[in-house]
């Protein structure tokens, strides 16, 4: 015998936060750190740069420091775009 | 070590030549200086440089444990012209011979060079990881 169909459960509700506070937060908390954390590494690189220029601290400190902020933002920059490349090629998915 | 760990190295290494090269300077600027023979004239510096290591993993480069000054005696030397000469008419000059400084200078700028290419060749490496899958 065939059993009967169960009924159908309603849907969640939706949470308060929307899409933002559910599964984008990661990403976007993440990506947000990075980039505290470049500009952060920028603030050392400007002022051992105007250490250097001032005659005080070396230069060579502040071209390596100015080359790892530099790297550091080549890096997020990188993450970043894969993760839009990531979510514009779900957007674009054909049903 | 952070991210950008060998920029780091590498900077320690500049950091240690730039000192040596500092030291071969202040060599060369005092080669001339005279001192009355009773008293002691300047040493040839020289940097030591010791491992910024942790045993048993990559290090974090080199230090400059501290300069060496070398044999303050000197070389007596006959100069009745000084105003600092004995009643021998002798002063003392310094043991730093120019030779052997311009050739720490050399090793000194080669030493600069190398930590310099490394830090290049490290960031290129870097940046050639960015492009992964691309």
């Amino acid at each position: 015998m065939i059993p009967a169909i169960p009924p159908i459960q309603p849907l969640p509700p939706t949470p308060a936060g929307g899409a933002t506070a559910g599964s984008g937060g990661g990403f976007s908390q993440s990506i947000s750190q990075a980039v505290d954390q470049v500009q952060q590494s920028q603030n050392t690189a400007s002022m051992a740069e105007a250490q250097a220029a001032a005659g005080q601290g070396s230069v060579t400190d502040a071209m390596i420091k100015a080359t790892q902020a530099s790297l550091e933002t080549q890096v997020t920059v990188a993450l970043v775009d894969k993760g839009v490349a990531a979510f514009t090629d779900i957007m674009n998915m054909q049903f | 070590m952070s991210l950008f760990g060998s920029l780091g190295i590498s900077g320690s290494g500049i950091d240690a030549a730039q000192t040596w090269l500092n030291t071969v300077a202040g060599n060369i600027a005092n080669m001339n200086d005279t001192s009355p023979t009773d008293q002691a004239t300047y040493g040839e510096q020289t940097p030591v440089f010791v491992p910024t290591a942790t045993p048993g993993q990559v290090g974090d480069g080199v230090t400059v444990a501290g300069i060496q000054e070398g044999d303050t005696t000197g070389i007596i030397q006959f100069d009745p012209t000084n105003p600092q000469a004995d009643a021998k008419g002798e002063v003392r000059v310094p043991d730093v011979q120019l030779s052997s400084q311009m050739v720490d200078m050399i090793q000194a700028q080669t030493d600069f060079q190398a930590n310099t290419a490394a830090l290049a060749d490290a960031k290129t490496a870097y940046q050639s990881a960015l492009t992964l899958g691309t």
